[in-house]
């Protein structure tokens, strides 16, 4: 007697499946793809099919997501910070992928990705336009802290929070197009990625003050993040 | 030398990287002029790329001479140990020509510099963002820079070294040839390459000491020597 059937799952497969982009790659067809099939921008990037526009669209993607998200930060903020704080947000993000480009390219090869310079870009683009995305989607949740609290250190630990999470299903979607496009030991991705979030965290510290009052666009003083982060919480 | 042979070899070096037995092991049944080029430029830009990160906390001028030295010590290493290494490996039956030998030790130091070249835009934001020596956070930001600097050698090291494990074992006569192939060839550049690095020290550079190529004692000592002294200095 057979044996009751399996109860179809509609959960999404584990393994990305790098199935073709259906409609040319301008903003819109892009967030979708991003939201509901990732693999289809890591297919266009490892192909260089539409490579050009779709790397245009992700990159209003990120610039869009990271302005909306430094913007929330503005009602907490004062003076000049109002234009301040989102362009630090976008500096920091391209000055740590610039920094860590050469690398994240080197590590995927030692993680066995036969990959061409171009896809590795495209690659982390496809990554940081999920990030990118889904921190223009925590903005309304960072305004309404932001407008709730007073506490400089509440608030630098929601965006941080909404940072990390960010970050984290990007680098997941890095992980698993990886895997889709040939990554045979993921060990080595997985140091680069702690070296990337490391890299952007110290940002937060070189390009401070992020949230609140400055006399300078930049600091004078150089910090590792950690002991900035001590000294404010510490009070 | 053709120089389109010379691009191809320039763009085929993600090949150390990506670690296919295959792929390594056509590099070292064929190694061409082109891929020689290849593997010592990618040794010169990679290391003086990392040396520099290594001494630019100290003082600018250290980190122009530490990106002279760097690929200095790999290249010396590399000569030091290759009549050794290329002897050993005939005499433990690997059937590994001498040729092939240098041009796997090549090989593992070019993914050595590779590995650290990448890096260095990483290394260079870590001392930008570091307090100067002599400034106040300027002793804990050196010994961050130091460790920092150090893992990324090793780790460097290691993975270089460990990819051609499982090559050396393909291309030997037998599996147990090519690990012992190996780790001569390992024990061999740790003992040489400590004493090499000794002799051209200093690259972080100490705060207190002034910033200079050489030592001027650089040759009257050996880096064991020192262990022992440092050691018996425990001792009642």
């Amino acid at each position: 007697m057979p044996g009751p059937r399996p109860i179809p799952s509609k959960a999404q497969p584990r393994v990305m499946i790098l199935e073709p982009m259906d409609r040319t790659p301008g903003l819109a067809a892009t967030m979708e793809a991003l939201l509901k099939r990732p693999g289809s921008a890591v297919r266009e990037f490892a192909e260089g099919l539409r490579a050009g526009k779709l790397s245009a669209s992700l990159t209003t993607v990120i610039l869009g997501g990271l302005a909306l998200f430094g913007l929330t930060a503005v009602g907490f903020s004062s003076g000049g910070q109002w234009w301040a704080t989102p362009l630090k947000m976008i500096s920091g993000l391209a000055l740590s992928t610039a920094l860590c480009l050469p690398s994240f390219y080197i590590f995927s090869c030692l993680s066995g990705l036969e990959i061409s310079f171009r896809a590795s870009v495209g690659l982390l683009m496809t990554a940081l336009g999920l990030t990118g995305l889904l921190l223009a989607g925590f903005t309304p949740v960072v305004w309404v802290f932001s407008q709730s609290t007073g506490s400089l250190v509440f608030l630098g630990g929601i965006l941080l929070a909404g940072w990390l999470v960010a970050l984290f299903f990007g680098m997941k979607l890095l992980t698993s197009g990886a895997r889709a496009l040939g990554m045979k030991d993921g060990l080595h991705l997985r140091i680069w990625l702690g070296i990337f979030v490391l890299v952007t965290l110290q940002m937060t510290c070189a390009l401070r003050p992020l949230l609140g009052k400055a006399d300078t666009f930049l600091p004078n003083e150089k910090k590792f993040f950690l002991q900035h982060w001590g000294e404010q919480i510490g009070g | 030398m053709q120089p389109s042979l010379f691009h191809q070899a320039l763009r085929e070096l993600p090949v150390l990287c990506q670690g296919r037995t295959e792929r390594l092991g056509e590099w070292l049944a064929n190694p061409t002029g082109a891929r020689l080029a290849a593997c010592a430029v990618a040794i010169a830009a990679g290391g003086a790329a990392y040396g520099f990160t290594l001494g630019l906390w100290r003082a600018p001028l250290m980190g122009g001479y530490v990106a002279l030295k760097l690929p200095l010590l790999l290249g010396l290493t590399l000569l030091t140990n290759g009549l050794m290494n290329g002897m050993l490996a005939q005499v433990l039956g690997s059937g590994l020509s001498f040729r092939q030998t240098v041009m796997a030790m090549l090989m593992s130091f070019t993914t050595f510099a590779l590995i650290t070249g990448a890096l260095s835009p990483v290394a260079l934001a870590l001392v930008w963002n570091a307090a100067g020596p002599g400034e106040p956070g300027g002793s804990v930001a050196y010994r961050v820079i130091l460790l920092t600097q150090t893992a990324v050698i090793a780790f460097a090291g290691i993975t270089a070294h460990r990819r051609f494990w499982p090559v050396l074992r393909a291309a030997s006569a037998s599996p147990r040839a090519g690990t012992l192939v190996f780790l001569t060839w390992l024990a061999g550049n740790l003992f040489v390459g400590a004493q090499l690095s000794w002799n051209l020290r200093p690259f972080f550079g100490q705060p207190a000491r002034p910033v200079e190529l050489f030592r001027a004692d650089w040759n009257r000592s050996s880096f064991y020597e020192s262990i022992y002294k440092n050691l018996t200095s425990f001792l009642p």
